[in-house]
């Protein structure tokens, strides 16, 4: 090519017509067309999908109305569509909603699973006519709806993961749908989009915009006011029975739910607690449930329940009233634990919290409390929810021993006894025939049923008179429920008033999430006994307590993993409340402080002066200028015009007079440069510099010619 | 991730909000704009379901407390941001240019080239409609000035590429026109959105007053003035020269003995019987009546048509009005000499005692 027509090319490619053939049939790969249809039915697929998160479907629903798409998928691609007309669209879509009417009020009564299943069928029967930018705008609308509707009716961790695929596919479709939606406006001549506007990169973007997208997202929901309002989660479908937590527990119903791994809570604790306390046992961790105080043999009862409203106090904490017994510790010897408890929907309207339970604080109206320390809410939830336990722990062991003093009267309660135990009576004298004082004798005898008796989940049945003349004379085997029942009987022969507790042992420890996994067979029960001049106290006589939780083979790092992340999901997302925004606020602003304080630390430290006013004033000054600079300079950007470079065709012309022997010098002006040359062409071209260089003018094609064959001209002339 | 971007990502909307509390001021003032936001932004159709079906689930989740769908609310938002972000960088970058051709007659339409180029260093740009600006009130001030612009789409614009596509411009009335620029639009990536960037290129164009045919009767009249360009038809009977043939010529006017000489074709060029002149004066004349400039623009197109129809009838033409000058020439040239000065032609007051008028006079 010639090396000033070379000069002379302009990268470009140029279209006629419209605009748009240029690109047309310049790559292969996969037609637009099957790209689009296919990324549609991912988004109906993302759809689906979440609704199969919902309780309300069938998966055998999900299931059937997944392989239809699928079906669908290959009639589509294989370009087998059904023509549905307008018409016949409505009525079908009209019959569907007659349908799901019927359905609302003669078969399920719940709106969310009828609209569910209506939204679905709509969406199958839309998907068999694909055929318009309306239809498959309608599509998307429909996963959406599905997504909503999935929203409103799961808490369940895969919703994240649902979510995000459907911001991935959602990203894609739309942003192709809208391409093709344009290009079938804006181009005359309707042909199918070019292939090569969905290269990889374009795939590989949209994805990464997904992901930035979802932590856009992630964000913005912390950031989004909340209500103070308390409102509380849905229902959920799967409720957890549980035993042993209602006015009556029958002997032996503790012993099936020992096997049963499901989850009942999670609990968090503030401040983390040193590791020996993590454990369950005397001096660590129960989950205090109810306690119970008449034993007739069979069952124990709760005949001296009495239940009264808690009142809220300033903090919002439903606060236990301070006259009961176990306040009589010593202040000194308390230590507060604040429990962040997650339970399951479980059958029960028991809150847990470690023994002993100072307050409960929750999105509650309100709660009870019982003269036996445990609380209440008025009814079962059946729902997941979050509540905090403030608790107080005793540390018994100091000074207990010493301790002499009269049992209260309202403690004498706590004394009844069934009759025909008078075995058991002579026992229990004989263990603490040489102990003075009641710790000493409930130590001895925690310590003769630990020494003397087994553990086991499945003990024999025997000839006793009674379950616990069974446990204590004959079998001599037996899980909690013995052990704690014979306890507390054991005791009372000897006066010492004595109640027994259900709850859990701590479980399993989650590092990941630094919480306890409580599952039901942590389930235990334990016994509290009154001692006097101290308080109630709790006892544990069964062996193996402290090895219970370990029974079990140890649960692998992936699946504590996994349970971490849905703690994290159901503590940070699903029940994320205004008062978590309000603490994380604070943290913020806690934080910020802290570093502001820490660089002023540092800089008193560096024995720089404290800054004067003025140079305050200065600061603040200096900070606004660059403030207003940047804004103007973002507003103004588009007015500044860019900076202009010497037009190509001066650099050759000068080239060309270079060969000649003519050489520019720095100090002379073009004109004074073409002037000196004298050459009428010379002349000309400077001119048409001056005004393209300075005048923001723009040639002509035919001015680009004209310039070129008067360089040529230069070139053969002579100088 | 391109800071400025992020940072200018809002600025769109803040432009519209503050477009909107200044929109009744500037009605009611019909005052300049002084501030020109960078950006323009308006919802489609889409867009504004989007934004109501946002707000629906906003308040269903401020109402219920569920937070997942809170999270669908964020997840709507993050739509908007990402859409935000992605139309800006669509928008960044693109320059446009035009080239118009050198004489435009108004009602004609023009082809004109636009340029478009992405000056960014790595990403494309998706779906743009160019738009030639339309001028603000301040341009339409002293010469209301109409015009129609085809709009360009561009679906893809690879980083570091131009393309180049060919648009219909209708300018409707004579005069000068100063084109500003092109807004730039996008509905990408979602199509919520409507969001416009201004590209500055700004152009004057000059453009002649419409040309119509000269009716039978006028021209029959003109031919009684003795200027019909009739009897100028047919060559004199003197040989003036003998030079170079060119395609244009007769074949018949060969001159075969120079030709044979020249051992090239020669032809022979005859002198004109009678060197025709014309002169077309205009009185410009600003006159109190109601419907004085229909008729004055009516006057200003049978100037040009005339000068037209002598032009290429092969008389010299000159033109005359109370402001202007050209002296007789004949050719093209002299045509769009005097077109301009049509193209650019205002009444005036005179105290002489003249009505509006065009006159042809032959000399």
């Amino acid at each position: 090519m010639n090396p000033v027509r070379s000069l002379l090319f302009i990268k470009k490619a140029s279209v006629q017509g419209s605009g748009l053939s240029s690109m047309q049939e310049t790559s292969n790969g996969v037609k637009f067309s099957l790209y689009f249809i296919l990324i549609s039915y991912l988004v109906a697929g993302a759809g689906l999908l979440a609704l199969s998160l919902t309780d309300a479907i069938s998966p055998l629903f999900i299931v059937g109305m997944g392989c239809i798409v699928f079906l669908n998928l290959f009639l589509n691609i294989k370009g087998r569509t059904f023509s549905i007309s307008k018409t016949l669209w409505n009525i079908v879509a009209v019959i569907i909603l007659a349908a799901s009417l019927a359905d609302y009020f003669f078969i399920s009564p719940s709106l969310i699973e009828v609209s569910t299943r209506f939204l679905t069928i709509l969406m199958i029967v839309k998907l068999f006519d694909l055929k318009t930018n309306r239809d498959y705008a309608v599509l998307y609308v429909l996963a959406f709806f599905q997504l909503l509707a999935a929203s409103a009716s799961t808490v369940s961790l895969s919703f994240l993961f649902v979510l995000a695929l459907y911001i991935l596919t959602g990203i894609w479709a739309l942003t192709i749908f809208n391409l093709k939606r344009e290009w079938e406006e804006k181009s005359a001549i309707h042909k199918e989009i070019p292939r090569n506007i969905l290269d990889p990169f374009f795939f590989l973007a949209t994805a990464g915009l997904a992901i930035f997208s979802l932590i856009i997202t992630l964000s913005l929901f912390f950031v989004i006011p909340r209500m103070a309002v308390g409102f509380l989660p849905k229902t959920t479908a799967d409720i957890i029975k549980v035993s042993g937590f209602s006015e009556k527990v029958d002997f032996g119903e503790l012993g099936p739910i020992k096997l049963d791994p499901t989850i009942v809570m999670r609990v968090g604790l503030q401040p983390p607690l040193p590791p020996p306390l993590l454990k369950g046992g005397l001096g660590g961790l129960y989950f205090r449930g109810v306690a119970f105080d008449t034993y007739n043999g069979t069952q124990w009862q709760q005949t001296i329940k009495k239940l009264a409203f808690l009142q809220k106090n300033q903090d919002g904490v439903f606060a236990y009233p301070t006259r009961y017994d176990w306040e009589q510790t010593a202040l000194s010897e308390r230590q507060v634990i604040k429990q962040v408890i997650l339970l399951e929907p479980i059958e029960t309207n028991v809150l847990f919290a470690t023994s002993f339970g100072t307050g409960i604080a929750g999105n509650f109206r309100n709660i009870t409390a019982d003269n036996m320390g445990s609380f209440y809410l008025p009814a079962p939830l059946y729902s997941r929810i979050e509540y905090t336990a403030y608790s107080v722990m005793q540390s018994p062991l100091k000074g207990l021993q010493r301790q002499q003093g009269s049992i209260k009267n309202s403690a004498l309660q706590y004394l009844q006894l069934p009759i025909g135990y008078e075995e058991v009576a002579l026992l229990a004298r004989d263990i603490t025939i040489s102990k003075k004082t009641a710790f000493e004798k409930a130590a001895a005898i925690e310590e003769y049923l630990k020494k003397n008796y087994r553990y086991t989940l499945t003990p024999r049945k025997s000839a006793g008179k009674n379950p616990i003349e069974d446990f204590l004379f004959y079998t001599k085997e037996g899980y909690c429920e013995q052990y704690a029942t014979a306890f507390a009987i054991l005791l009372r022969v000897v006066g010492i008033p004595t109640r027994l507790v259900t709850g859990f042992l701590p479980g399993e420890w989650n590092s990941f999430g630094n919480y306890f996994i409580v599952r039901q067979k942590d389930a235990h029960s334990w016994v509290e006994a009154f001692m006097p001049g101290f308080g109630w106290t709790t006892f544990d006589p069964t062996p193996s307590a402290e090895a219970a939780g370990a029974a079990a083979p140890a649960t692998s790092r992936v699946t504590l993993y996994i349970d971490s992340m849905r703690w994290r999901w159901n503590r940070y997302i699903v029940n994320y409340s205004f008062s978590d925004q309000a603490t994380l606020a604070r943290s913020v602003e806690d934080k910020t402080r802290s570093l502001l304080l820490n660089l002023k630390w540092q800089s008193i430290r560096k024995g720089i002066a404290k800054p004067k006013k003025e140079t305050i004033f200065l600061g603040v000054i200096v900070v606004a200028i660059i403030l207003t600079t940047v804004t103007v300079s973002i507003l103004r950007q588009e007015a500044k015009p860019k900076s202009v470079k010497t037009p190509f065709f001066y650099k050759a012309l000068l080239k060309v007079l270079a060969k000649k022997g003519k050489i520019k010098q720095t100090q002379e002006t073009p004109l004074e440069f073409a002037n000196a040359i004298a050459l009428p062409e010379v002349e000309a071209i400077t001119k048409i510099y001056y005004d393209v260089r300075f005048g923001g003018y723009k040639l002509t094609d035919r001015e680009q010619h004209n310039i070129l064959i008067q360089l040529i001209d230069i070139k053969k002339r002579q100088i | 991730m391109n800071f400025r971007l992020t940072l200018a990502a809002p600025l769109p909307w803040l432009a519209s909000a503050a477009n909107l509390i200044s929109k009744k001021n500037r009605i009611r003032k019909n005052k300049i704009k002084y501030f020109v936001f960078p950006r323009t932004l308006s919802f489609t159709k889409e867009g504004r379901r989007f934004i109501a079906m946002l707000f629906i689930i906003g308040i269903a989740a401020i109402n219920t407390g569920n937070n997942l769908l809170y999270l669908v609310v964020a997840m709507m938002l993050s739509l908007i941001i990402i859409s935000g972000i992605l139309s800006e960088s669509t928008l960044r970058g693109i320059e446009v240019y035009r080239t118009l051709p050198r004489h435009i007659f108004a009602g004609m339409p023009a082809t004109a080239k636009l340029t478009a180029s992405n000056g960014k260093s790595f990403l494309p740009s998706f779906s743009l409609i160019i738009e030639e600006t339309l001028p603000s009130l301040r341009f339409l001030k002293g010469s209301a000035r109409e015009f129609t612009a085809e709009s360009a789409y561009i679906l893809k614009l690879p980083a570091h590429a131009s393309l180049a596509t060919i648009q219909s411009y209708t300018f409707h009335k004579r005069g000068l026109y100063k084109l500003q620029g092109f807004t730039v639009k996008t509905r990408f990536p979602f199509g919520f959105f409507l969001k416009g960037r201004r590209v500055k290129s700004s152009i004057d164009v000059l453009v002649y007053p419409r040309l119509k045919p000269i009716k039978k009767a006028r021209s029959a009249g003109l031919a009684l003035h003795g200027v019909s360009p009739s009897l100028l038809r047919g060559q004199g009977a003197h040989l003036y020269n003998i030079r170079d043939y060119t395609p244009a010529d007769d074949s018949r006017f060969i001159h075969w003995k120079s030709t044979a000489k020249a051992a090239k074709l020669m032809t022979k060029e005859f002198e004109q019987e009678k060197k025709k002149k014309v002169k077309i004066v205009f009185y410009n004349a600003l006159l109190p009546l109601p419907d004085f400039h229909d008729r004055f623009e009516g006057m200003v197109g049978e100037a040009a048509s005339l000068t037209d129809y002598y032009i290429r009838s092969g008389f010299e033409v000159g033109f005359n009005s109370l402001t202007a000058e050209v002296p007789c020439k004949s050719g093209r040239e002299q045509l769009y000499r005097i077109l301009r000065e049509l193209a650019i032609i205002e009444p005036v007051t005179s105290n002489k005692d003249i009505s509006l008028s065009v006159k042809v006079i032959g000399q």
